[in-house]
């Protein structure tokens, strides 16, 4: 490529990569830092903070609890209507978080679809509940985990598995040796994901959870508030989100990319 | 048979239907070969277990593996059975030492103890030093070394080998193929795919010859070079072969022309001719043999001190003759161009088809 060439792509790569960075910068730029331990150490942060990593962590786990089984029915049985559970398995990527709760709430709130039968029969409430919270932060993010699991297997060569029956493993000592160990940077690269997604889930958490501090209310729902009183808690419970987030993303490097991609 | 291997195996994958018979005494290395897509591999999977047959039988040591009349199956962890795979296979997420050690683990043998006898297996195989690499940093040889212990460990009744030297380079195959022969001695029974006539000759006790799914030949390796019945077991021991129609003084062959070889009896017949039979001349051959033609000089390739030519001829399979290399260089061989063949009627051997 020549030098002009190079120079007009670059000029032309510019505005992305600003309208990207340029908020992130501000944030940092923004954030009152003489006051950030004040602000995150108040009780309504620490609450929402807390309550943040513990859901989106038992969501993750149920993603993969959940995910697994439905990803190696995805990669591996060959039925009619796959691609149809595929889209399924999707949309919770595309959807509008908002619509997703009111989905929820439809299906699992007190007079819902299921709902009312967990409600009646076994008392259990999910809406408005941390179990509530975690349900459905574990919806928006079963995707995440359910797509790069599949990959992962798919990319797996089966014969691998053949070879190990071949020296006397059964089908769980098979899956147990060889499949999982394989597949874990793919399980562990979906789990991060989908924890990330849970982390920063906001529209159908308070759609189908709602906002009740410190029994609901998760960080990103925290931070809305606070804008709303005190800009600048605001500003700093963001950067604890975008912290994670990058945390995140540096420990799986490329991973989740090829991850997706493949 | 009770003690060796008795089986009929029908399968068909994709547009491969196999059908074979296999029988092997106990302590016999079977070699099986043939041409690409001839079915070799797909037998041995569907002896492991890992295709299922559409029709027949496996016996093994007196136990039925499987019988697709009665729709017994034993799955292939239950099958007294080990296959080395064509590329190896090693599990990359194990050490060399698990594993060879991951078979004996499967069977219940305790860590220690697995360990100890997979680092033996890798010390006779000559790897030992590598027992803590991955696979992903052997070299070839090596991973085909520890790919054989890991197969040898489980002691298997019946190994099952797959082109077990194809991948290497022609150092590290000659090396490994001294060593595989006492290897493979005991008390199972070994089946050995293989396209190297050579390993072919220096393994086996009886080969068996494979094309488009079905056995075309069987016998003592001896037997089979001496008597190719096919293009391809011709090409694999180097000699020509000639259909044709025996007429007691000479063979009358099938693209024509007529073979004069005494002795050669009545009825549909194979002539073997050996190379060294053919001699090649750049004029017309002076004297009276009774077999000449005329043709083309082909293609030249050395093989030490000597030279096999391949000559076309019009109509019919070429025959290839080997020369010395002065032979070659004095006659322009090389070049190309017509040349006159001849054939000594009494170094034709003539057996039934």
């Amino acid at each position: 490529m020549t030098p002009r060439r190079g120079a007009l792509a670059l000029a032309l790569a510019l505005p992305g990569a600003a309208l990207v960075g340029l908020p992130l910068v501000a944030l940092v730029w923004k954030a009152p830092w003489s006051r950030a331990i004040e602000l995150l150490a108040a009780p309504g942060a620490l609450a929402a903070l807390r309550l943040s990593l513990v859901s989106s962590m038992v969501a993750a786990a149920l993603t993969v609890v959940l995910g697994l089984p439905l990803a190696w029915v995805q990669a591996r049985v060959a039925y009619r209507g796959r691609g149809l559970v595929r889209a399924l398995i999707t949309l919770p990527v595309v959807l509008p978080p908002v619509s997703g709760g009111v989905a929820l709430l439809v299906a699992f709130g007190r007079r819902g679809l299921v709902g009312q039968w967990l409600d009646r029969g076994l008392g259990l409430g999910l809406p408005f509940t941390p179990a509530g919270v975690v349900l459905a932060q574990t919806f928006v993010a079963l995707p995440f985990l359910v797509l790069t699991t599949e990959a992962g297997l798919r990319a797996l060569d089966t014969r691998l598995e053949d070879a190990a029956r071949t020296l006397g493993a059964s089908r769980a000592e098979v899956f147990r040796r060889v499949t999982l160990p394989l597949l874990a940077p793919s399980l562990a690269a979906g789990a991060a994901l989908s924890w990330a997604r849970a982390l920063g889930e906001f529209g159908a958490t308070i759609t189908f959870a709602g906002n009740v501090a410190g029994r609901t209310q998760t960080l990103p729902l925290a931070v809305f508030l606070a804008l709303q009183g005190d800009p600048e808690s605001a500003v700093v419970l963001s950067l604890v989100l975008v912290g994670v987030s990058v945390a995140v993303l540096v420990g799986l490097r490329r991973h989740w990319v090829l991850g997706l991609v493949r | 048979m009770t003690a060796g291997l008795s089986a009929v195996v029908a399968a068909e994958v994709g547009e491969l239907r196999l059908d074979v018979a296999l029988d092997a005494l106990p302590g016999e290395v079977v070699a099986v070969v043939g041409p690409n897509g001839a079915g070799k591999s797909t037998l041995l999977r569907a002896l492991a277990g890992l295709i299922p047959l559409t029709a027949g039988r496996v016996v093994m040591g007196g136990t039925v593996l499987e019988d697709a009349a009665t729709g017994h199956r034993l799955p292939p962890e239950q099958r007294p059975v080990a296959l080395v795979f064509q590329d190896r296979l090693l599990f990359p997420h194990l050490s060399a030492l698990d594993n060879v050690a991951f078979g004996l683990r499967c069977q219940g043998v305790r860590r220690a103890e697995a360990g100890r006898r997979a680092q033996a297996w890798l010390d006779r195989l000559g790897v030992g030093h590598r027992a803590a690499s991955r696979p992903a940093t052997l070299s070839g040889g090596e991973a085909q070394r520890v790919a054989l212990a890991r197969a040898l460990a489980v002691e298997p009744a019946l190994l099952l080998l797959d082109e077990p030297l194809a991948a290497l380079d022609v150092e590290a195959r000659a090396a490994l193929r001294r060593e595989l022969r006492p290897l493979m001695a005991g008390a199972g029974v070994r089946v050995l795919v293989t396209h190297d006539p050579l390993q072919a000759m220096i393994l086996a006790d009886r080969l068996v010859v494979l094309e488009h799914g079905r056995v075309v030949q069987h016998g003592k390796p001896r037997e089979v070079a001496e008597r190719p019945r096919s293009p391809w077991v011709a090409e694999l021991v180097g000699v020509n072969l000639l259909r044709g129609h025996g007429r007691d003084d000479g063979v009358e062959l099938a693209d024509g022309g007529w073979l004069a070889a005494p002795g050669a009896g009545r009825g549909p017949v194979l002539a073997v001719v050996h190379p060294r039979a053919v001699a090649v001349h750049r004029r017309p051959p002076e004297g009276s043999p009774r077999n000449v033609w005329l043709g083309r000089s082909e293609a030249v390739e050395l093989l030490g001190d000597r030279a096999r030519v391949r000559v076309a001829l019009d109509g019919r399979p070429p025959l290839v003759a080997e020369v010395t290399p002065a032979a070659v260089a004095d006659l322009a061989l090389h070049e190309g161009g017509q040349v006159w063949v001849t054939v000594k009627a009494t170094e034709v051997r003539v057996f039934p088809a």
